[in-house]
């Protein structure tokens, strides 16, 4: 006999009782966003809130092949981007600026200078027009806004991005860092790898090495380093960058003519290309982010996995975490661009949230931080 | 030809546990059959007429098998894929017998087949030691639930009830418990092993009546294990545990302590010096971790 | 005797015979005839072979059932899986319980296989469940006529046992209360470097401890670094 109890909390958040409208501002990295999300009281009496997008924009700073993205560069692309991108979020949304309830903007963690760009822009429109400010947690924005694009309610988080590298799962109003990596994010180890061998920034690094993993045919022995439901991507990255200097290195094969390729193919001859370190780093890195994903999913006893964050957009990682989880039973749920990659609409999300939670931030401690760990957040809103 | 390896066709006889992250885990009730035991026919006619003779033809009870399959995980690449099975199994048989030799509680191994990823050990009757603190359970002190439990069955349930009314039945008391995880993680390190996946759900408690404590710590999950003497590979080595005790268990801080304060004991004045030292830097280096979106 | 049926194994080695003999009293003049067998011509070497095709265990080498038992597995395993490193199963026992990974198969003799001074010893035989079932594969038989077939196998195997080897066939439970040579296991299985009394084992804790390595020695071997 099996009990049927479905045991789910009432979370804390009343349903609404009016429309919400809130201006989510993202700027942690090397993307400004503006987005407007509203929540509304549920259709015919239902205690479920309609969650609506109402616009989100966003402008990328691209920096020529072989270059990072410097602090000081960024938050002058912010403050340039900013008023236009505001502008057309509010006019896309069609609402006018005193219809928003609050400004949420992005209190880190990420890069100094362009999180204290984006403060600024949100301390000024929120005296210009007396609106209520929320910092909000770049890392738990992304969380909220994939938890309810796909619906998915009490997955394990795969958080991957330029800048973070986690496995998080909620518990007791936290959201719990079950995994980490011990020295770079992944995505700053991919990006670092395109510069290596000169792949554009354009669109996005990470984006180019996955196009030109496709085309790669070996796979090469890389370390492969896992602790617990950690992991440590530096080895792996100096270990692909040596590769480059390995006689038998050719550079990418695309750019090869055909007879040449023709020849690599037919004589076997043995040439490591582009296309086959980027496929090499993304199955062995990947490999390993799936592996610790799954590591605390049968430790938390979870079947459902939503990955967020700007590689999260990776086909091949979805791939392989949607047979990780089908393996055992589960599901995996990701978003597409417009959501995975840094964005306003985000902030707008988790900030509504804990604005209607009765959170707010005073002007005088409108700060940025940082170093701003996905656990330090209070999360009112969930039982 | 691996499919219809003999070890693999050991799965169809065994009941599935569970689907860890490494493998999958079966029970085989029986890994050896009874045997069919005869007597030569001379001595068989004297038997029969002095049936005390046979009386010591009794074999030992057979015990079950548990089984540990690390099926091909096809997410990954093929080559990596066998590579890792392979890395794992070894590392894990490797520091089963480290541990066996130094004293330290772990099933002992009775098969290994690295070609059909499969290891056979003693199969361990308790609970694994977050089922006991009540890691991922409802419980008043502990509370990580996951909010949306949906159905428990009753098995389920039993099991949970049993495993945290464990320590009362054995009359001992968390401190006393987190006590022998730090002596026995001690034991470990000083044996230079390093376990590679420190969690509670890899230590479990096995009642034992014949020590004077009444139980022992069995550690189990060697699959990431690794051989050292360094002090940073100790000192990471418990901080997994450490986080692991501070997601699973979010109010065990104090629990914590004590298994802490008995590794140091365990470990010796000279060495803890060097080992708690680098868990202080690895701390921080995991709170000073850039954390750019 | 005992005989383990393990029926996932291919039939012609799917049941294991073991019998343990003490006090063991024609050790030399059998080891006499198995090297002498191996050379023997003709139709009389055959037969000869055939009496003796068996794996002889210095018992006193073996602390129980679990130790040997995973030898045979492993051997069992080597030969379905075509790496078999001697030319049978009974001599890959031998190999199997020798602890080091790359062991020579003289050298396993040695240690393991029966010596002229031999005491306790035990027979294994490895092969089909009866003496007719490789030949007929056949499914018209019931299943009763096939235990019947298995136990009058079992039977004959039993007498030619104690036929062959003059001394009392004895249950394999004993082993651990007859001569086993612990000192010679120590220093084979490399147990010295465990942390016990150096006149163990003293307890029978401390017997659990050294045989609980010996098999785990055995079982891993094919992995052992």
């Amino acid at each position: 006999m099996v009990t049927e109890t479905k045991r789910r909390k009432v979370a804390p958040l009343p349903p609404a009782d009016r429309p919400y409208i809130c201006l989510g501002l993202e700027g942690s990295a090397n993307k400004f966003g503006a987005g407007i999300i509203s929540h509304s009281p549920g259709l015919n009496g239902s205690t479920t809130d309609v969650v609506k997008v109402l616009s989100n924009v966003r402008h990328t700073y691209v920096t020529p092949p072989g270059q990072g993205f410097l602090p000081a560069d960024t938050a002058r692309h912010h403050q340039q981007w900013a008023l236009t991108i505001i502008r057309k979020a509010v006019e896309d949304a069609r609402i006018e600026m005193k219809d928003v309830d609050v400004v949420a903007y992005t209190k880190g963690p990420g890069m100094g200078g362009p999180l204290q760009s984006v403060a600024l822009v949100a301390r000024t429109i929120s005296m210009l027009y007396d609106i209520p400010l929320v910092g909000v947690n770049h890392c738990v924005g992304h969380i909220e806004m994939g938890r309810h694009i796909t619906a998915s309610h009490n997955p394990i988080i795969l958080y991957v991005s330029g800048g973070n590298t986690q496995v998080i799962a909620y518990s007791q109003q936290k959201y719990r860092i079950f995994g980490e990596t011990l020295d770079i994010a992944v995505g700053n180890c991919l990006d670092r790898f395109a510069r290596v061998v000169g792949l554009p920034n354009d669109p996005a690094p990470g984006y180019n090495i996955e196009q030109s993993a496709k085309g790669g045919t070996r796979l090469l022995p890389l370390p492969y380093a896992t602790k617990g439901m950690d992991i440590s991507l530096t080895g792996l990255l100096s270990a692909t960058e040596g590769y480059t200097h390995d006689k038998r290195f050719i550079g990418p094969l695309a750019s090869k003519t055909l007879e040449e390729q023709q020849k690599y193919k037919e004589e076997g001859e043995d040439v490591i290309t582009t296309e086959d370190l980027c496929f090499t780093l993304q199955e062995t890195a990947f490999a390993m982010l799936v592996e610790i994903t799954e590591r605390a999913m049968a430790h938390v006893g979870s079947a459902d996995v939503l990955i967020v964050g700007g590689v999260g957009c990776n086909e091949r990682l979805q791939q392989m975490m949607g047979i990780m989880a089908s393996e055992r039973g589960g599901r995996v749920f990701a978003t597409d661009e417009s959501f995975c990659i840094d964005n306003g609409i985000m902030i707008a999300q988790a900030g509504l949230l804990a604005y209607r939670m009765g959170q707010r931030t005073p002007i005088e401690k409108s700060t940025v931080t940082q170093r701003y760990r996905t656990d330090a957040v209070h999360v009112t809103w969930r039982a | 030809m691996s499919q219809t390896s003999p070890t693999l066709q050991l799965i169809e006889r065994a009941e599935l546990i569970k689907q860890g992250a490494e493998a999958r885990v079966y029970k085989l009730p029986v890994y050896f059959p009874e045997p069919s035991i005869r007597w030569p026919s001379k001595l068989r006619k004297l038997a029969e007429e002095t049936p005390q003779a046979s009386s010591s033809t009794q074999s030992s009870s057979p015990t079950p098998l548990l089984l540990k399959h690390r099926f091909p995980k096809t997410y990954r690449h093929p080559h990596l894929d066998s590579l890792l099975t392979r890395q794992r199994i070894q590392s894990e048989s490797r520091s089963l017998l480290r541990c066996l030799k130094a004293g330290i509680t772990v099933p002992l191994l009775r098969m290994v087949d690295v070609e059909a990823g499969m290891v056979g050990m003693e199969w361990i009757d308790g609970w694994s030691v977050r089922e006991v603190l009540g890691g991922g359970a409802e419980g008043e002190e502990a509370d990580p639930e996951l909010e949306d439990e949906g159905e428990v069955d009753e098995e389920k349930a039993r099991r949970r009830k049993e495993a945290e009314g464990a320590l009362a039945s054995l009359g001992i008391t968390i401190e006393q418990l987190m006590t022998s995880i730090g002596k026995t993680l001690s034991t470990l390190h000083l044996a230079q092993i390093i376990h590679g996946d420190l969690t509670t759900s890899n230590m479990m408690l096995r009642p034992a009546p014949t020590r004077s404590a009444g139980y022992e710590i069995v550690l189990i999950d060697f699959g990431l294990s690794s051989h050292s003497n360094v002090p940073e590979n100790l000192a990471v080595d418990l901080y997994v545990l450490e986080r692991a005790f501070a997601s699973t268990h979010p109010t065990s801080e104090r629990w914590y302590q004590g298994v802490l304060d008995a590794y140091a004991k365990g470990l010796g004045e000279k060495k803890w010096a060097l080992v708690g030292g680098r868990l202080d830097e690895v701390r921080l280096r995991g709170r000073k971790r850039d954390m750019i979106g | 005797m005992e005989s383990y049926h393990l029926s996932h194994f291919p039939v012609d080695h799917s049941s294991v015979h073991l019998a343990f003999f003490k006090n063991v009293t024609n050790s030399a003049d059998l080891r006499k005839r198995l090297v002498a067998a191996a050379t023997m011509e003709g139709e009389e070497g055959d037969r000869e072979r055939d009496l003796l095709d068996y794996a002889f265990v210095e018992a006193n080498m073996i602390v129980d059932r679990e130790q040997l038992l995973t030898a045979i597995y492993s051997a069992l395993q080597a030969a379905s899986s075509g790496s078999l490193k001697t030319k049978t199963l009974h001599s890959e026992v031998l190999l199997s319980l020798h602890p080091s990974a790359t062991p020579q198969i003289n050298e396993a003799l040695r240690k393991f296989g029966i010596s002229a001074t031999t005491k306790n010893l035990i027979l294994v035989r490895i092969g089909p469940p009866s003496s007719c079932s490789t030949t007929s594969t056949s499914t018209s038989s019931p299943p009763s006529s096939d235990e019947d077939a298995k136990a009058e196998h079992e039977q004959k195997l039993v007498d030619a046992m104690s036929d062959l080897v003059e001394g009392e066939m004895t249950s394999l439970s004993q082993l651990r209360e007859s001569d086993v040579d612990w000192k010679g296991l120590k220093k084979l299985y490399k147990l010295n470097e465990m942390n016990l009394p150096s006149n163990a084992p003293s307890t029978e804790t401390e017997k659990d401890m050294l045989a609980a390595v010996i098999t785990s020695t055995i079982a891993t071997k094919t992995v052992a670094g």
